[in-house]
């Protein structure tokens, strides 16, 4: 899969562009890494790669076709194969494991296998019968961060997904993160103001985004993948 | 543990609102009073009329006499709002006690007078020690000219219902005669509030007020007035009115309502005047007898003002 | 000489909660039609709804009295001092307080839950289950909110009800009238009434928000 943006340029007011004139080109298997300051742009763009935000100007390939441009249907399927996971946790009123399992939920296919290994392995089976409102910061992320795990995603588009995490926790996910690019085959994209020595050697390749702007893209020649 | 105590909490809210929804039905299913009735009147009375409960009396009497089954919906206002809704339409019957408001609504053509069926007096209640002196006045008028004076020295308080009521009317009547006003003076209190409570605050602040006897009586019966003690009659000035009316709006103008209405102050008149000698003598009086004593008392009152 | 405290209460219970159930449909429904709007403006309507929250209670008793006196321009319906009168004017007492405790909920939650679908890769048309799912707390204590405010009221029922023993008397004209013949004993005890009834109220959306929902 190739998801690429041409010239996209995005205004949540039509007055200032917090994106301007981005071209960028994600292929599978691969590992992205987005840096920069807060208030860059990184969040937008992922979401504009994730099809959640439309942009203002340009286009959003999807191996080739315009994602906006296309039918309903061709769109929930690409749509289908791809998850992002929020800064700030959007979790519903539940259980943690109600959370957990609220993708595979929608897609009509609880696993349950899959969700009690994500569970454990996160740490989260003495929480999964507590209610999400009295989570910590650090909780309440992983449970967002688990709930994506366990859709088995292709393309898996990670906002800050470091902060409030713990160091084991920060393993973990850098391991999952791993298999999903060289075992499945897949497509993993990362914002983070907050450069960790694992992930300079995961990633395939950097882009360093200010103010709206692509100020630096590198493709990451000690990549050990 | 948590758990179940909730489950159990649940349990008993539902089967709360289960048996509160099986008496709601039942209650509503007996009594259809959501249906509005065919033959209900509404009638605005002057509070005390209904406090001392001569008006629930005429009402029972009436239906056992006539066998007519009218359900009278009774509005318990003050005479200025009972008057108001009269005009209006929204009542068709009132009970009043406030002659210079009811001319005022006759001669704009929106009430017409069915009888002048009882009267009491007002008397001037204060503190049994009595700062103003007001026992040894000659009048109300000069009554009221003492409580000012006593009033200016800081010695005595009070109480007025400032809303338009019969009573209230009254009072600043006899302010006028006095040729005094005392508007916005610091002694000088409104209670905003009907006959009862105002009683109750004058008794509270050991102050002067002017009440009808009756709401004297009733509360004083019932050991709620520990401070105030009637201290001024006056006959000339104070004697209390009360008349019975007819909307002329249109939603009143039909033959049922003025039957009614008509076929009640007949009753009043008669049978209702000897109920008022038997039980009610002393707190509202009948008229018979004295009837046009009292139309020229009136008469006097209106031109009080 | 007062009729029964029960029935007083059962009437309370009945009117109130007709009133409040028929302004909690018309708060949803409007919260619906606004969430439709751009952000300042659907602020601009909030505030509206929220300084009408304020208005005393008598005011919109005098405001309906005069859609329904005989006079006018609703009268020919003739149900001044019945308690359909008293259901009307407490529906507009209860409505502003509905629609400003569930609509800014409305709004923010329609965003984030429809956030929330699509970057789960899920299509559009999940979105209005889960938010249902999501505002049901919010509906609930939002009736619960507006209901006790109809209950609680004095202005609309003494009025446009008039206190109408047997008829249209309810908890809060009984206090009113009883209080204004010095009768305050009784006067104290139907207050206990209604006191109970606002704290089962508030201890029920309490309960519903926090433990019942939550889980």
């Amino acid at each position: 899969m190739e998801i690429a943006l041409e010239n996209v340029w995005h205004s949540y007011d039509g007055e200032t562009y917090v994106l301007r004139n981005i071209s960028l080109r994600f292929r599978s298997p691969g590992t992205y890494l987005l840096i920069g300051p807060n208030g860059a742009g990184k969040t937008t763009l992922l979401k504009i790669v994730s099809f959640i935000i439309r942009p203002s100007r340009g286009r959003v390939l999807v191996d080739g076709a315009s994602f906006w441009d296309l039918d309903n249907a061709s769109r929930d399927s690409i749509r289908g194969s791809i998850v992002y996971v929020h800064d700030k946790p959007i979790l519903v009123r539940g259980t943690v494991k109600f959370n957990v399992e609220l993708g595979l939920r929608l897609k009509k296919r609880v696993d349950e296998s899959i969700v009690e290994y994500y569970i454990t392995r996160y740490g989260l089976k003495e929480l999964e019968n507590k209610s999400v409102n009295r989570l910590s910061a650090g909780q309440a992320k992983t449970v967002s961060i688990v709930r994506a795990l366990v859709t088995e995603p292709t393309v898996l588009v990670l906002d800050e997904p470091f902060t409030y995490l713990d160091s084991t926790r920060s393993t973990l996910l850098i391991e999952d993160i791993m298999r999903i690019v060289r075992e499945r085959g897949g497509m993993v994209l990362i914002a983070t103001h907050y450069m960790y020595r694992e992930l300079k050697a995961l990633a395939t390749e950097f882009v360093e985004i200010v103010n709206g702007e692509i100020s630096s893209h590198a493709k990451n020649v000690f990549a050990n993948s | 543990m948590k758990k179940e105590l909730l489950y159990t909490a649940f349990i008993i809210a539902v089967v709360i609102a289960g048996i509160a929804g099986y008496y709601i039905g039942r209650y509503y299913s007996e009594k259809p009073v959501e249906t509005p009735q065919q033959n209900s009147i509404v009638v605005a009375t002057t509070t005390s009329l209904y406090q001392i409960g001569i008006l629930n009396d005429f009402f029972n009497n009436f239906n056992n006499l006539t066998h007519m089954n009218i359900k009278f919906n009774v509005l318990a206002k003050g005479s200025g709002e009972a008057l108001r809704l009269l005009a209006d339409g929204s009542a068709c019957i009132g009970f009043v006690h406030a002659p210079s408001l009811e001319l005022q609504y006759m001669n704009q053509g929106k009430i017409m007078r069915l009888a002048i069926f009882g009267y009491n007096e007002f008397v001037i209640v204060g503190p049994s020690s009595d700062p103003a002196n007001v026992k040894n006045a000659s009048d109300s008028v000069d009554a009221f000219k003492r409580i000012y004076e006593a009033g200016e020295k800081g010695l005595a308080k009070f109480v007025s219902r400032g809303d338009q009521s019969g009573t209230n009317v009254r009072e600043l009547q006899i302010w006028s005669l006095a040729k005094l006003s005392p508007e916005g003076k610091p002694w000088y209190l409104k209670s905003g509030q009907g006959m009862a409570q105002t009683l109750l605050m004058a008794d509270n602040l050991n102050a002067y007020t002017l009440t009808d006897i009756g709401s004297y009586l009733n509360l004083a019966s019932q050991g709620k007035l520990k401070n105030i003690v009637i201290l001024k009659r006056d006959p000339l000035y104070l004697i209390n009115v009360y008349s019975m009316y007819l909307s002329k709006a249109s939603s009143c103008d039909n033959p049922y309502t003025w039957y009614v209405a008509l076929k009640l102050s007949n009753y009043i008149l008669n049978g209702g005047q000897d109920l008022l000698l038997a039980k009610y003598k002393g707190l509202v009086n009948p008229v018979r007898g004295n009837e046009s004593l009292i139309e020229q008392a009136w008469n006097a009152l209106t031109r009080l003002g | 000489m007062a009729e029964s405290i029960f029935s007083i209460t059962i009437r309370s219970l009945y009117v109130s909660s007709v009133a409040s159930l028929l302004a909690f449909i018309a708060a949803t429904l409007l919260s619906l039609v606004a969430s439709q709007l751009t952000r300042r403006r659907a602020e601009m309507v909030l505030s509206f709804f929220e300084s009408l929250v304020g208005v005393p209670t008598t005011v919109i008793g005098l405001l309906v009295y005069m859609l329904l006196f005989p006079g006018g321009p609703l009268g020919f319906l003739r149900i001044l001092y019945t308690p359909y009168a008293i259901i009307i004017g407490e529906f507009f007492v209860a409505l502003p307080m509905a629609f400003t405790t569930m609509f800014r909920h409305f709004y923010s939650l329609r965003d984030s839950v429809r956030e929330l679908v699509l970057s789960l890769g899920e299509p559009e048309k999940h979105v209005p289950r889960l938010l249902l799912r999501e505002l049901t707390p919010i509906l609930v204590s939002s009736y619960l909110t507006s209901f006790s405010r109809a209950i609680g009221e004095l202005g609309v029922a003494l009025i446009v009800g008039g206190g109408i023993e047997g008829y249209t008397n309810v908890l809060t004209t009984a206090i009113a009238i009883q209080t204004s013949i010095g009768n305050y004993e009784y006067a104290i005890w139907i207050g206990l009434i209604l006191i109970l009834i606002t704290i089962a109220i508030t201890f029920a959306v309490k309960i519903v928000g926090e433990y019942i929902l939550w889980r």
